[in-house]
């Protein structure tokens, strides 16, 4: 009794009828996948990454972010010139990257945890404020939103006393 | 025209490389069927023709550790053993798709929901096609093929080791082969980087592509998850990921031609086209509705240069640049799968030569001509060994048992303790600045990731041992993580005052992430 299992004769009369017949699929759908996928440019080309990853509106800093906040909340921010972004979406986008900018910084755990309590207190009820159609007066009423943006700010100052101390 | 060729065999080496751990297990567990458990044994497994034959065909797949190429032999047993083909197909769409350590790195990466989701669709998707299958072409198993029982013993471990090598040369290693041969193809085909924008959030057309880009391609089932949640981290189109993550993990071109030769032209060509447009459908339905909230759409992505040619300098030697990209993507312990599948096709062959009639075989499971040897099959060896035959269900218990311990203990060997990855993420950056202060590009573009896999292993292994990352420090991982990618982008368009922005920056958030993993020691 012969076990061994040849080469090409174990499950078709005519097996390489379909590897000749999937190649043959395989080179229409590389026509296809080419037709679609390939209209992009190069690898090469250079592009500036920050302003790629980085929307206009974005603050570079958790300090930045509390200075915005505040003029946002007392009117007296503008959308500025290369920002297609409204100032409500800006509003609700400053709530939601507060815990990054926090940890991107040297904010202690507490206060970490003070701007992150923020942020998801006041980020989600934002943004489902955006998505009725509410406008900037009508977010900035929300109640408790004062006190926050104080308290932000309130951090953002001692936690800058402390680096001037510090490079002193 | 060096340049399309080398890229292509780049790819093709890599994929059976990075495959050949589960090429290796694929003919392992073939092995098994065919030498242990026995035609009869695999139909049983699977649940016969009953309608348990696709639950048991999910969970042996996930359970599994095979990708698309070393689920073949397995189909071809399984072919063998009379089981029908709608269970055999879900199996193999199955089996690639998910396995335990995947499913986790993929829980770190991305919305745990988004991925449950993935998960139930791609499930859904696959019954349904199994079911569809079994409707539309019923009765399309074969008789199961009669083989001779191996007797218990050390002669039966000898005839699983002697099979593996014979499914190293049986007729599904072409079609391993068709499959690499396919992704050679696909990186010829296409250029270095032409596929970055070809998955943005509102690309109409994405899901379409990537359904042709991902039949071709191979993937592991960790690079899919990776890449999956890769493409929500950056916006793009989740119709895509998600038929990325169908497509791309379960059909490639040695699956379609298997498909072919088994089931002919037509049944597999309307089979193939209801899976394609049930996928895509599905896709369509998902883009919207899991579409992550927060998120900037990045306006390109790196995700699929895997998929294209690795070459991206048309004017460098192709041949250095080949050697310089296999070098630095091989890993070790692929390399020794590699070695050994490479061993298994070596002995395969001289047994074809020295034995075409297949003595060693029959020597191997024929019973001896001692009276005792009847009940060898059945009865326990009397004597000193009191060798003790054990009934089936125990052993396959026994397997299952096995193979789940053997997921557990793969999770945790995977993913080592917090000490042990902050140590390694301690090495990798002081090797990722030293190259960063040098400017050595190829080399800064070689630790990124490797930092960025430890990133990601880093909460998986928190998260294994019941220890999770608090929300600050998942903060710090994710800022330093969001700064590589920046340092990575920057070192590929090689600006030198980007790249010294951003390694500052990043080390900046690695001691940051060091501090708060200390802090809660």
């Amino acid at each position: 009794m012969n076990t061994s299992v040849p080469l090409m004769k174990c499950v078709s009369k005519r097996p390489s009828a379909g590897i000749f017949q999937a190649l043959g699929l395989g080179m229409l759908m590389i026509g296809f996948c080419l037709s679609f996928g390939c209209n992009a440019g190069k690898k090469s080309e250079s592009t500036d990454a920050h302003e790629e990853h980085f929307p206009p509106h974005w603050p570079e800093t958790i300090f930045g972010a509390a200075d915005r906040l505040a003029a946002l909340e007392s009117g007296s921010a503008e959308k500025g010139p290369d920002s297609w972004v409204s100032l409500e979406q800006q509003w609700v986008d400053l709530f939601r990257w507060l815990p990054e900018l926090a940890a991107d910084s040297e904010l202690s755990k507490i206060e970490f945890d003070q701007v992150d309590a923020i942020s998801l207190k006041h980020g989600i009820s934002m943004e489902k404020m955006l998505e009725q159609g509410k406008t900037l007066e009508q977010m900035r009423a929300e109640p408790g939103i004062s006190e926050a943006i104080a308290t932000l700010q309130q951090i953002c100052r001692q936690e800058l006393q402390r680096l001037q101390t510090l490079e002193q | 025209m060096d340049v399309f060729i080398c890229g292509g065999i780049v790819r093709m080496l890599q994929a059976f490389v990075a495959a050949a751990p589960t090429i290796v297990v694929g003919w392992l567990v073939a092995a098994v069927m065919e030498r242990i458990l026995g035609r009869d044994g695999t139909l049983r497994l699977f649940g016969g023709h009953t309608w348990r034959q696709l639950p048991y065909a999910w969970l042996l797949g996930m359970l599994l550790p095979v990708c698309s190429l070393g689920v073949i032999p397995i189909m071809v047993q399984m072919r063998r053993s009379g089981i029908a083909g709608g269970t055999i197909l879900a199996f193999g769409l199955t089996a690639p798709l998910f396995n335990p350590i995947s499913v986790l790195y993929g829980l770190t990466l991305s919305d745990p929901f988004a991925l449950l989701v993935f998960c139930i669709c791609s499930l859904t998707i696959i019954t349904v096609m199994g079911l569809l299958w079994d409707w539309l072409f019923p009765n399309s198993w074969l008789e199961p093929e009669l083989l001779p029982k191996t007797p218990y013993g050390i002669r039966r471990i000898g005839a699983v080791a002697l099979s593996m090598c014979q499914q190293a040369i049986s007729a599904s290693t072409w079609y391993i082969l068709l499959a690499i041969l396919g992704v050679g193809l696909l990186s010829m085909a296409l250029p270095a980087g032409c596929l970055q924008k070809a998955a943005g959030k509102d690309d109409l057309a994405a899901p379409l592509a990537m359904a042709g880009v991902a039949t071709f391609a191979y993937i592991t089932p960790m690079v899919a998850i990776v890449q999956v949640a890769s493409m929500f981290q950056h916006g793009n189109s989740i119709g895509a990921a998600f038929t990325l993550l169908v497509l791309g993990t379960g059909v490639n071109l040695g699956f379609i031609a298997w498909t072919i030769t088994n089931y002919r032209l037509k049944p597999s060509l309307i089979w193939l086209s209801s899976l394609m447009l049930v996928v895509l459908v599905l896709g369509y339905c998902v883009d919207q509705p899991l579409r992550p909230r927060g998120v900037e759409p990045a306006d390109h992505t790196h995700a699929f240069d895997v998929y294209c040619n690795p070459i991206q300098d048309l004017s460098s030697d192709a041949i250095a640049a080949s050697t310089r990209l296999l070098r630095d993507s091989w890993k070790l312990e692929d390399l020794i799968a590699a070695a050994a599948g490479i061993l298994f096709v070596l002995i395969g062959l001289v047994q074809r030569v020295v034995d075409p009639n297949g003595k060693w075989m029959k020597w191997l499971i024929e019973l001896s001509a001692e009276p005792s040897s009847e009940k060898m099959l059945s009865e326990p060896r009397q004597g000193l060994r009191r060798d003790i035959v054990l009934p089936n269900w125990i052993i396959a218990l026994s397997c299952l048992g096995g193979l789940v311990a053997a997921s557990i203990v793969g999770c945790f060997l995977y993913y080592p303790p917090r000490s042990a990855i902050r140590q390694e993420m301690q090495y990798v950056q002081s090797d990722l600045m030293a190259d960063t202060l040098k400017y050595e590009w190829d080399k800064i573009l070689y630790w990124v990731p490797i930092q960025e896999d430890w990133g990601h292993k880093l909460a998986v292994s928190a998260y294994l041992r019941g220890t999770p990352l608090t929300r600050y420090q998942k903060m710090k991982l994710h800022v330093f993580m969001s700064k590589l990618e920046l340092l990575e982008h920057a070192a590929e368009d090689q600006e030198k005052e980007e790249v010294d922005k951003w390694k500052w920056e990043a080390n900046k958030a690695f001691n940051r992430l060091k501090d708060s993993l200390n802090a809660s020691k």
